[in-house]
Formats: C-alpha cells, structure tokens, sequence
C-alpha cells in the first residue's frame, strides 16, 4: 500500500546541500538548492552504501500512477554517524521524505530531512552540523555582548 | 726519534679520527613522531566546518572577520560561510592563477570528471579528502588512505629520487620528519584539476606540493598545511590547510557505488 503524493514545492531562499552531501561531487548539476520538495510514499529499497546512500519509494501521484523515486542520501559514514543502520528503515515502511529537487522535476530528490514510521525524524547529517554551529555563534555573540 | 714522534701523530690522529667518528656511531635516530592509525573529520565548528575539505589562512580570516562583527549576528551561518568562500575563491585563489587559468576559473562543476565519469580523484584534491585517512608508518614508507575514493598513496622515507616515472593520478611522494612533523613532498603528478571544492581549475604536469602534517591539541588533531606550485597554472603559489582528528574507533567502507549521473545542468552556480 502506498501513501498520496503529497505535492509540497517550497522556495527556500539559502537552502544549500550539506557538506557532507557534497563531499563526493558538486550538487548543483543535478539538484536546485533553493527549492524543497517533500514525498510521502512506500520504500521499496534502501542502500546503506558509499559514496551516496540511496533509497528508491513508490509514491502514488494525482493520477494514481505509481512513480519510483530516488532519494540521494549522504554516504555511508556520514549516515552511519548520525546513526542510520541499514535497519533503520526496511521495504514497506511508509515515509515523508523532503529535500532538493532536480533541475527537472525528475523523480529524484536529494535528501534534507526523513520522517520514520514511529515519527522520529531524521536530519541530513550537515544540517545537524549546521544547528550546532549556530549555536556556537550565538554562545559567541552572547560572550561579545558580555564583555 | 723522527720515527717515534710519527707514530705518536698516527696514534693522536688515530685516537681523534676514532673520537670524531664515534659520535657517528653512537648516533642514534630520533624516534620518529607517530601518525599511525585512523583520522577523521573533526567536529563541527564554524572554522572546521568551513574547511571541510581546505581552506587558506586569508578565507579563515574572512569568515572571523564576518562571525565577529555584530552586524551578521541575525544572518545564518551558511550565508556568512557563502560570502567567506566567495571572497576566498576570488581574492585569494584567482590572483595566484596565470591569465589563461583564471578565465576559465572556476570551472563548471558539471565537466568534474569525478561527476560524470566516477573518476577518482588526483593528488591535489585527494589530500584534502573529507573523512577518514588511515596511516600506516613503517621506516621505509608511509601508506595513505583516504575513505573518498578510496584513495591511496605511498610516500616514500628511504631518501630515494624520482627517477623518471610517468606522472601518475597520485604522484612520487618522499617524506622526512622535521622535528615532530611530517614533510612530504610531491612531483610527478599528472595533469588534473585543483583549487576548493567545488572551485576548480587545470593543473600542469609540472606541480609540486609540500604538506606538512603535525599532532596537536594534545595529540589528538592532525594539522596540515600545503604550498601548491605549478608553473602552468599559478603565478604564485597556493597555501593551503585542513585538519582530522584522532578517531580509532571509525572505519573506511568501501566505496563501490559511485553513480554517473543520468541528468545534470551546466553552468551550476557555485556558493
């Protein structure tokens, strides 16, 4: 059974791939950083793998049509870090996926954020990176003010 | 008489060439700093996290200069970091290239090699792989590998030359130890691309690194920096650093799953 498509197309002005994303090779040839789009649908395949982890989800469109898309994951270690397990998320589970899509409006995304069947949600490991260096800087500027 | 005093010189000479020669012999090498074991990236932090992959002293400063001055306190991070990269790819790096390599600088990230083809990296990108590096030091060399791409070095300690190998992805290494660092230097390298992620620009056969690897933080962080020349592509030449961290317990994976891409845009804009 799958989930509707649920057609979220958000602009994000500074919304950029994380490093870890991009540590292999550029993002902006395939994929637009100012845009996110979000996917419900079933998974039907996930590989926990270097140098980018993928996973494949059917999502049911308005039409009905049942589309197969790719979500593009950081790697491996990045993954791993962060604790994903090749268990984590296993064929079926039903899940909302958001993240940049392609310059073409392929059924391809790269992966921002997952939210797992328990409701836990899980960050791409750069923004996880990215929250704790804004609190650093507002510990850093709360010190400046102080003195 | 004659005799005896010429005897006597041959022995004082004797006694003081045995004298001067036993310090030589006695030398003993001091024990080499100890890189072995595996590295990774460290923890994010603003610095580090802007130097991922590497960085210059003058984009560092950059972005300290922006992080300090309270005016930036309401912008985020990755706006500030975009404007330190920026400046660090135009006022740093492309006044050290020669005319020809500035024009087409920075290239498009879509004709990266390593995108469209899955070809591993050269030399000059590869030291400043993210992730894990794993050493392995013995007297005679040092094996490197890195946990992107895969990639792997030899850099040789046992004093020898270059002696007319073919330029190769990866280069001839030799190595010393100066105090408690490392120095390698590199020649051999063939042409491929170099600069910052993702700002690249073509690199001659005729480049020629020196990294230096030293422990700090009581050890437990790996500093390195690098001098980049290459008559081909820079009028001067390119400083550069990165830093790991200790981090014995993680692993490198394999890389096995490279993807050529199926649709891509030229021209992608860089930060």
């Amino acid at each position: 059974m799958t989930l509707r498509y649920i057609p979220v197309m958000t602009l994000l002005l500074f919304t950029l791939p994380s490093r870890a994303a991009t540590a292999h090779h550029a993002f902006s040839p395939v994929y637009d950083g100012s845009k996110t789009v979000t996917i419900v649908g079933t998974l039907t395949d996930f590989r926990l793998v270097n140098p980018h982890a993928m996973m494949t989800v059917d999502v049911v469109d308005k039409t009905g049509t049942h589309v197969a898309w790719t979500v593009e994951m950081p790697g491996l270690l990045s993954l791993t870090r962060h604790g994903w397990t090749q268990k984590t998320v296993t064929a079926g589970d039903k899940l909302t996926i958001s993240g940049n899509p392609t310059h073409t409006g392929s059924a391809r995304v790269a992966f921002k954020r997952i939210v797992l069947p328990n409701g836990k949600e899980m960050l791409d490991p750069g923004e996880d990176s990215d929250n704790a260096i804004e609190q650093q800087r507002r510990d850093r500027a709360k010190q400046r003010q102080q003195k | 008489m004659k005799q005896q005093i010429w005897i006597a010189a041959v022995c004082v000479l004797m006694i003081g060439c045995g004298q001067a020669s036993q310090p030589a012999a006695r030398t003993e090498r001091a024990p080499r700093p100890e890189f072995s074991g595996m590295w990774s990236d460290p923890p994010a932090t603003a610095v580090d996290d802007f130097c991922f992959m590497t960085c210059s002293d003058e984009g560092i400063a950059r972005l300290n200069a922006l992080l300090d001055d309270p005016a930036n306190d309401s912008r985020p991070y990755q706006e500030i970091s975009r404007e330190a990269v920026r400046y660090q790819r135009e006022e740093y790096i492309r006044p050290r290239l020669t005319p020809a390599v500035a024009k087409t600088f920075p290239l498009d990230p879509a004709d990266d090699p390593g995108f469209l083809r899955c070809e591993p990296w050269g030399f000059a990108r590869q030291i400043f792989a993210p992730h894990q590096m794993e050493i392995r030091q013995s007297d005679e060399r040092i094996e490197i590998r890195y946990a992107e791409w895969d990639g792997r070095r030899t850099i040789y300690m046992d004093d020898r030359r270059p002696s007319g190998q073919p330029a190769s992805a990866m280069g001839f290494s030799v190595g010393r130890y100066e105090g408690d660092a490392l120095v390698i230097e590199t020649s051999g390298v063939a042409a491929n691309l170099a600069g910052i992620f993702p700002a690249w620009f073509n690199h001659g056969d005729q480049l020629r690194a020196v990294e230096r690897y030293a422990r700090t933080a009581g050890r437990n962080r790996l500093e390195m920096t690098v001098t980049i020349e290459d008559p081909q592509s820079l009028r001067q030449p390119l400083h550069f650093r990165k830093a790991w961290v200790w981090a014995p317990d993680e692993q490198i994976f394999a890389y096995t799953n490279c993807e050529r891409p199926t649709e891509f845009k030229k021209a992608g804009n860089l930060p």
